[in-house]
């Protein structure tokens, strides 16, 4: 399968005074349609830096990023914030700026930046939240709605527009177990639906479980956790496990 | 000897659990096969299902119904002594906090008493290794889960198969939550040979 997103042994430090401090060293991630790729870490570790370069809203101070077949440091800014808008979609918890019912919220993107009717982007923003289920609140605002509805709404911000890639920066984390796997959910029926990547940030390993291709941050570098794509089995620091089930055809309670 | 009353997972009571809940009587090399694929995290001695089974039949836990020529053809099966055992342990409630008789926590506090700086660099390189074994487990764990994910969105499954998913997600976020903590506890390790942290 071809790559959506190649993030290329990327760096990125900042600095304190006289000090530079690393936050990314030599780090590499990849992307391909229709898989879920989550970086679990602490808070400070650097996901969140990582996923802005990889949603090309950060410059890299080494390495590259491609989506696709363009590079997004050779791209002009204005360039950047195009693909930001349609192809690449962000997705955090931040309160959004505009003070609009979620049925325009959701329709913001498409009425703006794809110049599509309003009538027409109200109608695919009704679509999406009907598809997450949550088609009741389109006429509520931001802060009447719960944190769980948010979610969805945020979720079908994002991919009303149909992107390629999702960037979705700590939205599972701390919405407590049952919630995380209805999320997860909604989102795997998103991503098998609409074929788009993800590339998420989670600090719970139950968030974790929902990707395809899960990594670990360690002191600044990435470690391949586990991948079960069909390009990978399971796999830990470059070693690569046979796949292994442990599982059989007698454990029902029935017998007792 | 007295039957333990723990309400942690012994080789005692999970070979005991796999001959109860067994259709039929069950072989010794049907009961070990059972222990490795629903246990094999536990990493009980290979001898184990054996001895177990020996043990448990002299304390009237288990018949043996056939001798078979050779051991692990043997065929066993519950006696109702052995059933009230096992049904007694699944529904017993763990009032008590479970005892911490953790390694790393022991070497620690070991280390406290006198410790060099060796020490803590051959400590750090356990935590590593052990980290790396724990994250193999993961990876194993996540593509069960993923598996069964998987196949429940291509057909809804029983409850067991739902119960089963439960488990190898518990089981991930055991091993994932593992690494966590050899990951932290390790790189407070490394800070504290660099100078980074302060020696109080």
């Amino acid at each position: 399968m071809s790559e959506l997103l190649a993030v290329r042994n990327v760096g990125k430090s900042y600095w304190r005074g006289v000090r530079e401090v690393s936050v990314l060293v030599d780090v590499s991630v990849q992307v391909d349609p229709g898989h879920v790729v989550a970086v679990i870490g602490s808070r400070g570790e650097g996901k969140t830096t990582l996923l802005k370069l990889a949603a090309g809203l950060d410059p890299v101070d080494r390495g590259e990023v491609w989506l696709g077949d363009r590079e997004l440091s050779a791209l002009t800014e204005r360039a950047r914030r195009r693909l930001l808008g349609h192809e690449i979609r962000w997705l955090d918890r931040r309160e959004p700026s505009l003070r609009v019912p979620i049925r325009d919220l959701v329709a913001a993107p498409l009425a703006m930046g794809r110049r599509r009717g309003l009538r027409e982007a109200r109608s695919l923003a009704l679509g999406a939240l009907d598809r997450l289920g949550i088609g009741a609140v389109a006429e509520q605002r931001w802060g009447d709605i719960s944190n769980w509805e948010r979610v969805l709404a945020a979720l079908a911000g994002a991919t009303v527009g149909s992107p390629k890639l999702l960037v979705i920066d700590d939205l599972l984390d701390g919405l407590g177990a049952s919630r995380t796997e209805e999320a997860g959910r909604a989102l795997r029926s998103l991503v098998q639906e609409m074929g788009f990547g993800v590339l998420m940030s989670v600090s719970d390993w139950d968030a974790a479980l929902v990707a395809d291709r899960i990594l670990n941050f360690d002191g600044g570098r990435l470690t391949l956790m586990s991948d079960q794509t069909s390009q990978g089995t399971s796999a830990t620091d470059a070693e690569v496990l046979p796949f292994e089930r442990r599982r059989d055809g007698s454990r029902s309670m029935n017998a007792c | 000897m007295p039957p333990s009353k723990s309400a942690a997972l012994s080789a005692r009571i999970a070979v005991l659990g796999i001959v109860v809940q067994g259709d039929g009587p069950q072989t010794l090399g049907n009961v070990a096969l059972r222990l490795a694929e629903d246990f094999g995290a536990a990493r009980f001695p290979k001898n184990t299902v054996h001895q177990n089974l020996r043990n448990l039949t002299r304390g009237g836990y288990l018949r043996l119904v056939r001798e078979g020529a050779e051991p692990s053809y043997s065929l066993y099966e519950a006696e109702d002594k052995g059933i009230e055992e096992f049904m007694e342990w699944l529904v017993a409630s763990e009032p008590d906090p479970p005892a911490l008789r953790d390694a790393l926590q022991a070497r620690l506090s070991f280390y406290t008493r006198a410790v060099a700086r060796g020490d803590i660099a051959g400590l750090v390189e356990k935590l590593r290794a052990q980290q790396q074994h724990c994250a193999r487990q993961f990876a194993v764990a996540h593509g069960n889960v993923h598996l069964e994910q998987a196949q429940r969105r291509e057909q809804p499954g029983s409850l067991n198969d739902a119960l089963y998913l439960i488990r190898m997600e518990d089981e991930a976020e055991l091993w994932g939550n593992a690494v966590e903590r050899l990951q932290k506890l390790r790189i407070r390790l490394e800070r504290l040979l660099s100078g980074e942290r302060s020696q109080r």
